[in-house]
């Protein structure tokens, strides 16, 4: 038996150097196609180990936990749809969290809430004013005088800005009003008034003036409610980059850098920033990239936003800077500021430097800082508007995923602050609203009862102000839909508050997260049996489409690789084929001096196993050491997205032993099974094909 | 006897239509004997040859080898009967032109089993140096001449100590000097090992070695002859 296999190992090499063509085509497939198995796998299992990681480290936990009753799915970096899901609630986090504790392999649980809220950010000329009512309230003449000459010389440009309008304009004769109304705040009586009437002056700016440029879009921010100081703990990933952390007991809000800096930073600093991180990190040129050109050809149409924090001291000198600079004999402040902004591949390295060191100090880069206090608005779960003032406590960022957008999307309120705006009132708000009822004999009645409350027997009237704990729920039978809640202070609660009552789901962290399937399941028995109707999933279904990523990647690389190694086993089939072909005479001599049909079969399987187990371990091999090289190397994240699945902005893959070992095989046994066929028509010829083809 | 052929006809597909290759062949050849099969090109030798070697089956009648009926026997047994009674020698040489001289006189002692290497190296070593070539054994097929390849296929044919020996036109790829000193190496061997020797010619030069010449015509025996 040995004896005959080394015949056929012999048979075999000598046959496959003497088919060199077919071996070369068969064994490179089998190469190819090995490595790409082992590449593609290993790089797929490192994507989604960093990218679990991610997702992991920075909000998901291991599991999420959320109501049964929820209508979507919990999505915590989008469902991919637009819209509110709504997923229900935990009514009371501390029962659940006690119940989800008894479990031993659970480390913490962390209340979580998440939602949708937008600031509104006024216009350039809201801005202006609201400085210049300021700085009038201070008194000082010689700033209110140069702050006069800033207003008018940004009326002036508000002024063609119409008179170009009104060239193009339907409707001319609201322009023409529009443009009376500047001409009038520019008049020198109109600004005699000021000193006699400042009021008068500054409410028909605010009123007649301001809305005449127009109002920026509101900032839509995503927040998430949670207990600051656990989170912070429990998410090792979550650092704070400037000014410190939401202290338990107060309302405020936590900032995401990622989201301060591209999406509230100064709208001309950020385009110059964007086109930096083009051109010198990702090493593209403006006049090659769609994006970059679109920033670059947008910026000086924003020249405004530099300009309009001037005083006329600093007008003169950044006319002076910029007529130096540019080496123009212009002076017109706007057209100056205009040619600075177009930049192109050859002079942005040198206006970006002197567009921060000279431009950017004089302008306000954020429209609010940490420690300012912002207005933050959001419609409550019964759509009314909601507006919670919240102060700025610092920003914060994921270690590792600075520049992605996906860690990045939330900024962090404390929870008690979550339920207010998602129309929860705190136990504080409840206990003023009950003695507020009792004052003026208020009894709280949902609709459906409405009529017997107001036309029935009085049994019917009964008191439900225990039940009715929400604000929406106070107001339905009273109030208009468009009524809009405002606190105007911020404030602080019991910290015990965070712990307590209600959020919408929340993330558990695992002590031993191999064990994170069977510790899913058990809890949910467990919460079944303590009749909580309450969900667990894992961090890759609660992460919504994202989660679904590594799988959806994973089947179409296996499906491609599939596609790939089906034809290259045609190929291969054909090879052997013609090879079976061109062997008759030799098939036939062995037949005929007596070799058995089943000894051609093994002739052929030890030929194919031979180069396959030659040509796919080559594979893997050179598959290992090229993940090996990127593993020290690293892969650059080719965008912010990516950076994420990355866990960073580099990847760096390492080597599954197990693919590595295994695909080879099964490249192999694909290979024998393709095999087969031309194996068994080369056992079927007959022994007289020996007197066949003469030579 | 070694082959007996009662009333074999053999018949072709051509086209649609069906051509008979061998008539009604009455053929009765003894142990030892050394026997050629003779005649023109077409006349059906090698159609003979290759049902007496089971590489095909008559339309009717019977073949027998060593009183086993071929004809009622499975392709595995007709595998073994090729393997352990019968021996090739083809025109071509067809040796496995990726194997040595030593391991293509081995293989058939490979396929069959049961022998040690030492065994094996013993009896090739052996019939090596009776066809002349046992300075030869580790050279590949094509590194020989056309009489060498010839002498090695001999040996292969032989290193089973099979019965008989079939030859078709062992000579004829090769000169008439060569081809001579083929046949007189395969009339020395058939005397001394006693092994039947039944081969296809049509060159006179080879018949006349042969001590029965059949002789066919338009497959049919015309002539049966003993020296």
């Amino acid at each position: 038996m040995l004896e005959e296999l080394k015949v056929l190992l012999l048979v075999a090499i000598r046959n496959l150097a003497l088919h060199k063509v077919k071996t070369i085509v068969v064994g490179g497939i089998l190469l190819v196609g090995s490595f790409l198995v082992v590449f593609g796998l290993s790089l797929l299992g490192s994507i989604e180990n960093t990218m679990s990681q991610s997702i992991i480290g920075s909000v998901a936990g291991h599991l999420q936990v959320y109501s049964a009753n929820a209508r979507d799915e919990l999505a915590l970096f989008g469902s991919g749809f637009f819209g509110r899901d709504d997923l229900g609630e935990i009514e009371k986090f501390e029962d659940v969290k006690a119940e989800l504790l008894k479990h031993p392999n659970i480390a913490d649980v962390v209340p979580l809430g998440f939602e949708n809220a937008f600031l509104g950010r006024g216009n350039l000329l809201d801005d202006l004013f609201e400085r210049f009512r300021s700085t009038v309230k201070s008194g000082v003449e010689a700033d209110t005088l140069n702050m006069v000459e800033t207003i008018k010389t940004n009326l002036r440009t508000v002024r063609s800005d119409l008179e170009n309008e009104l060239k193009i304009s339907s409707i001319p004769e609201d322009i023409k009003k529009q443009i009376a109304d500047v001409e009038e705040a520019l008049s020198d009586n109109f600004w005699m008034r000021l000193k006699a009437d400042p009021e008068s002056v500054l409410l028909f700016l605010e009123s007649r003036i301001a809305p005449l440029s127009g109002e920026k879009e509101p900032l839509y921010l995503r927040y998430m409610g949670t207990n600051p100081e656990q989170f912070t703990q429990v998410f090792r990933k979550f650092k704070i980059v400037s000014g410190e952390n939401i202290p338990a007991g107060e309302r405020g809000i936590l900032l995401s850098q990622r989201i301060y800096e591209t999406q509230i930073k100064n709208i001309v600093a950020r385009g110059f920033d964007n086109i930096q991180k083009g051109t010198v990190e990702q090493r593209k040129k403006i006049a090659d990239d769609v994006a970059l050109r679109t920033i670059a050809s947008d910026l000086p149409k924003q020249y405004l936003e530099t300009l309009v924090y001037l005083n006329g001291e600093q007008r003169k000198e950044t006319t002076t800077l910029l007529k130096e600079f540019l080496k123009t004999d212009e002076n017109d402040l706007e057209t100056l500021m205009k040619n600075f902004l177009t930049v192109d591949d050859s002079n942005f390295n040198d206006r970006y430097e002197f567009f921060y060191k000279t431009i950017a100090p004089q302008v306000r880069l954020y429209p609010f800082k940490v420690g300012d206090t912002i207005n933050l608005r959001s419609y409550t779960r019964s759509g009314f508007l909601k507006t919670v003032p919240l102060k700025i406590y610092g920003t914060y960022q994921f270690s590792g995923l600075e520049s992605s957008d996906l860690a990045g999307a939330f900024n962090f309120v404390d929870m008690v602050s979550y339920r207010e705006l998602y129309g929860r009132m705190s136990s504080e708000g409840q206990q003023e609203l009950e003695a507020l009822r009792k004052e003026v004999e208020i009894k709280s009645v949902d609709s459906g009862s409405l009529e017997d409350a107001l036309f029935g027997a009085d049994a019917v009237l009964e008191s439900r102000a225990s039940e009715s704990n929400t604000t929406t729920s106070t107001t339905t039978t009273a109030a208009s839909p468009v009524m809009e809640f405002k606190r105007l202070q911020t404030g602080s609660y019991n910290p015990s508050e965070l712990n307590t009552g209600m959020v919408i789901n929340a993330a558990i962290l695992l002590k031993n997260p191999r064990l994170l399937a069977t510790t899913r399941v058990d809890l949910e028995k467990r919460l079944a049996d303590a009749k909580m109707q309450l969900k667990v999933v894992d961090w890759k279904q609660a992460s919504g489409t994202l989660g679904q990523l590594v799988t959806v990647i994973r089947a179409v690389l296996l499906i491609a690789v599939g596609i790939i190694l089906v034809v290259a086993m045609a190929i291969i089939n054909n090879a052997i084929m013609m090879t079976t072909l061109e062997r008759t005479r030799e098939i036939g001599t062995l037949r005929a001096i007596g070799a058995q049909r089943n000894f051609i079969l093994r002739m052929f399987f030890v030929e194919t196993l031979t180069i396959a187990v030659l040509a796919t371990f080559l594979g893997s091999v050179l598959a290992a050491l090229f993940v090996g090289f990127l593993g020290v190397r690293g892969i650059a994240s080719p965008s912010d997205f990516v950076s994420f699945l990355f866990g960073g902005p580099r990847l760096y893959p390492s080597l599954s032993p197990t693919v590595a070992l295994v695909a080879p095989c099964v490249v192999a046994l694909l290979a024998l099974i393709f095999t087969l066929y031309p194996a068994f028509m080369a056992s079927r010829i007959a022994p007289a094909a020996a007197m066949q083809d003469r030579e | 006897m070694s082959v007996v052929l009662n009333g074999v006809i053999k018949d072709y597909p051509l086209g649609a239509s069906m051509v008979r290759a061998l008539h009604d062949i009455d053929l009765t050849i003894s142990e030892g004997e050394f026997t050629t099969i003779a005649g023109p090109s077409g006349c059906g030798k090698s159609t003979l040859l290759n049902l007496i070697g089971c590489m095909d089956v008559a339309t009717s009648g019977t073949v027998s080898i060593e009183g086993k009926v071929t004809n009622a026997l499975s392709d595995k047994e007709q595998t073994q009967l090729r393997l352990n009674t019968l021996g090739f020698i083809f025109q071509s040489f067809n040796l496995v032109p990726v194997l040595s001289v030593y391991q293509n006189v081995e293989l058939p002692l490979l396929l069959q089993g049961g022998m040690t290497a030492g065994e094996r190296s013993k009896r090739i070593s052996e019939l090596l140096e009776q066809v002349g070539l046992a300075n030869k054994a580790k050279n590949r097929s094509h590194e020989l001449s056309g009489g060498q390849r010839q002498r090695v296929a001999i040996a292969r044919a032989l290193v089973t100590q099979p019965k008989i020996v079939l030859a078709d036109e062992p000579t004829a790829n090769l000169d008439s000097e060569t081809g001579q000193n083929i046949i007189e190496l395969m009339r020395t061997l058939n005397s001394k090992q006693k092994t039947t020797f039944i081969f296809s010619s049509h060159d006179p030069k080879v018949i006349e070695h042969a001590r029965r010449i059949v002789r066919l015509q338009d497959g049919r025996v015309i002539e049966d002859v003993r020296k």
